[in-house]
């Protein structure tokens, strides 16, 4: 009662304080706390750095426990006249993956398998046996394509990519990579285009040691099949001889319990 | 005498039956695990605590297909019969006048698949026309082989029953390339199908063997063991370049006017003819090595007797013997990388059997004088071959292989060195590969090498014009002093190459 009495302008609250000074407090907070979740939604990027961009779209990318596809392998020369392979894809983790040509005729039965620690294999039918191949085979072009082994291989861009933020731009947060120290690559840099809705990565410009843009890797049909953003299409483009390749992902199957057996020379030669 | 070769015999006998209840097991075993899988209803019947045997894909943990949900999530390995192969079109004509075409061959290659997901069947057929019209009289004209010879081989015939018995063990059976080795094309451990000669620069090729092959995945490692029940002899080079390989019969003192020769071939039975192996393969610290031994036998004939049949003043008319010697192989090999580099290693040593024939000789007054002579020493030799290669960053590739030893060199003091040396070029998104430096120094003793060198150069173009088609050529220069392809210095070619893939 005594409390009541001592204050004039309100009902008398905690600490001293009125009842309206603590509600207005309380708006306030709320609405701090409002901005900053609009905030976080809306500039995630101020909120992380381009290295947990990053992880994040390996993440993304990386987030199927295995994967089986059939593959389209579209290969435009710079006169726009195209020729097409077939291949089979299977892929467990990020550091296991093996593919199989299925045409044309003169590629059919090639295989190629990758395991951790850059250890590769080639199967060709005509030998009879699997070769191992070194990491010198990195920088070479696969199969013929724009892809060289190196952009085939799965990898997680965290481990091997040090990101450093440049912008944000059109819904994507726009990421500069270099190499780590132990990194071994062909490439000087890359520049990413990460998509801020769902962090896969839509874009990414390749650039030589003489920091030349030479190569351009583009992702299309980005579309959640199950619990998981994929890209559909992935279009290489070497820019320097006005040419590339289209891989079109068929019959995406995702988390089917693909066997170790699969990553093996034994079922390379198969 | 007698008693051990009926004990042989029975040895023989025994064995082979022993082999054919295995297989005749083996065989029962498997289908009788097909029909399982054909017919689970009656199979959880009979064996009703059979599991189905474990998938190469187990069954879906996540439903995130873009397929239907009723789809299965298993990698389909089941193969209705696929059919493919090629069109090889050789020519190829002496630089040397008069010219004469060397070789000559069409080649059509056709390969029949099929499978389920724990069998498979694979064969190649090759149907050829290789070599020239030999028309010699007008009664020739009639046989249509002497006009367009024509012949047709099987190359490779079999199945592979996966998961044999065990799920860590294949079988392969019939027919088959068993290529072992890291090395590319001199393999020293390579030694279980005999050497296909016939073209003399596709040396590496084989011939297939009919042979029982399992191979046991544990871990790590794999264990294959090969069993070849027959002995087949190795083809020669066709008669132009055979002189590489085989060194003209001489008799000191005397002209070799007329020579004959018959082979003999190891007794057709088990025990004679069988070659048996066995192989280890693992890898560690990013390197694959392999251990391998093979019982096994020389695919090259060694000339064992000479018979001098008749001498008329320095003219002499011989018969000479070859047999093919037993050999135990141990092999070695690894594979990896270097910084980068590509690097192999592929050794053997060679344990052959001791040889002793006979040289024959007719002395006036004395009748037929008879000396022996060791034609091949019990002494081991090691042949082995260390390679390595790299592409630059501008896609052109360098390999280079030392070979200590050729596949037709016998006996440590005959071993030569070879050094073989490859550029390629691939230009035009891999439509062009231009081969500029690319051959082999023959260096068959180092003390005088000016008398002991042969030098191969082969430079040449592959262009794929389309999609399976393929046009190549280029040329073979041959030169050197001493050292065996030096005896065919006078054979430089030019060839032409078509093939289509379909």
């Amino acid at each position: 009662m005594e409390r009541w009495k001592k204050t004039k302008k309100g009902l008398p609250g905690p600490w001293g304080l009125s009842w309206s000074w603590i509600f207005a407090g309380i708006i306030i907070l709320l609405l701090i706390l409002l901005l900053a979740f609009w905030a976080a939604h809306f500039f995630p990027a101020q909120l992380l750095s381009a290295d947990e961009i990053l992880k994040k779209a390996d993440e993304v990318v990386n987030a199927p426990k295995d994967r089986q596809a059939r593959i389209k392998v579209i290969i435009i020369d710079s006169q726009g006249k195209q020729e097409i392979r077939e291949m089979v894809n299977y892929q467990k983790g990020v550091d296991r993956r093996l593919v199989k040509f299925t045409s044309p005729a003169e590629h059919r039965g090639i295989g190629f398998l990758s395991l951790p620690n850059e250890v590769m294999y080639l199967y060709l039918p005509a030998y009879g046996r699997t070769r191992r191949i070194a990491s010198h085979v990195k920088n070479t072009k696969f199969a013929g394509t724009d892809f060289t082994y190196e952009d085939m291989e799965a990898v997680r861009y965290s481990e091997k990519w040090t990101g450093q933020w440049l912008k944000e731009e059109g819904g994507h947060y726009v990421i500069e990579l270099q190499p780590r120290p132990e990194t071994r690559t062909q490439y000087a840099k890359m520049v990413m285009w990460v998509r801020a809705e769902n962090f896969y990565p839509a874009r990414v410009e390749l650039y030589d040691r003489a920091n030349r843009l030479i190569k351009l890797l583009t992702l299309d049909k980005i579309e959640k099949i199950g619990q998981y953003w994929t890209s559909r299409q992935m279009t290489m483009e070497d820019l320097k001889e006005k040419r590339k390749t289209i891989l079109e992902l068929q019959e995406i199957k995702f988390d089917v319990g693909l066997s170790d057996d699969i990553f093996t020379e034994r079922f390379l030669m198969r | 005498m007698r008693l051990r070769l009926k004990k042989g015999g029975l040895l023989n006998v025994t064995g082979f039956l022993l082999l054919s209840v295995f297989l005749f097991f083996s065989l029962a075993t498997s289908l009788a695990s097909e029909e399982t899988i054909k017919d689970p209803e009656s199979a959880g019947r009979s064996v009703p605590e059979a599991a189905p045997e474990k998938s190469m894909v187990t069954e879906s943990k996540s439903q995130a297909s873009d397929e239907a949900e009723s789809q299965e999530n298993e990698v389909k390995t089941e193969k209705g019969l696929e059919w493919g192969g090629y069109l090889w079109i050789d020519h190829r004509a002496f630089t040397r006048s008069p010219q004469h075409y060397s070789f000559k061959e069409y080649r059509l290659e056709l390969r029949a698949e099929a499978s389920t997901e724990k069998t498979r069947f694979a064969s190649t057929l090759w149907v050829r026309s290789l070599g020239f019209s030999s028309v010699k009289n007008s009664a020739d004209l009639f046989v249509r082989e002497k006009i367009v010879p024509v012949e047709m081989e099987i190359r490779e015939a079999y199945f592979d029953l996966y998961g044999f018995i065990f799920p860590w063990l294949d079988l392969r059976i019939g027919r088959q390339r068993i290529a072992w080795g890291t090395a590319d094309r001199v393999n020293p451990t390579d030694n279980l199908n005999p050497d296909d000669l016939e073209d003399i620069w596709n040396f590496g090729r084989h011939l297939g063997s009919d042979a029982l092959k399992a191979t046991a995945y544990i871990g790590p490692m794999t264990l294959t063991g090969v069993f070849i029940p027959s002995f087949t002899p190795a083809s020669p080079p066709l008669p132009d370049w055979a002189e590489a390989f085989m060194p003209p019969v001489e008799i000191s003192g005397f002209n070799l006017v007329n020579w004959r020769n018959e082979i003999i071939l190891p007794e057709n039975n088990l025990k004679s003819s069988a070659i048996a192996a066995l192989k280890l393969k693992t890898h560690f610290r990013g390197y694959d090595f392999s251990l391998s031994y093979v019982r096994g036998r020389d695919d090259l004939p060694l000339l064992r007797d000479i018979l001098v049949e008749k001498v008329i003043g320095q003219e002499v008319e011989v018969l000479t013997r070859l047999v093919y010697p037993r050999l135990d192989i141990l092999g070695f090999d690894l594979a990896g990388a270097l910084g980068g580099v590509g690097l192999w290693a592929e050794g053997a040593i060679f344990f052959p059997e001791r040889v002793v024939g006979e040289t024959v000789f007719p002395v006036p007054g004395y009748g037929l004088i008879s000396q022996p002579r060791t034609a091949l020493n019990n002494q081991a030799y090691a042949r082995f071959v260390i390679g390595a290669d790299y592409t630059f960053p501008s896609g052109i590739y360098l390999h280079g292989q030392w070979a200590h030893g050729f596949l037709h060199e016998r006996g440590a003091s005959e071993l030569g060195d070879y050094f073989f040396f490859n550029l390629e070029w691939r230009l035009l998104r891999d439509k062009l590969k231009l081969i500029p430096l690319a051959g082999c120094i023959q260096i068959s003793q180092w003390s005088d090498l000016k008398n002991n060198l042969a030098l191969i150069f082969i430079p040449s173009f592959e262009f794929h014009p389309v999609a399976n088609a393929e046009i190549a050529g280029g040329v073979r220069i041959l030169d050197g002093r001493g050292a065996s392809f030096s005896r065919i210095k006078n054979c430089d070619e030019i060839f032409l190459r078509f093939k289509y893939s379909f």
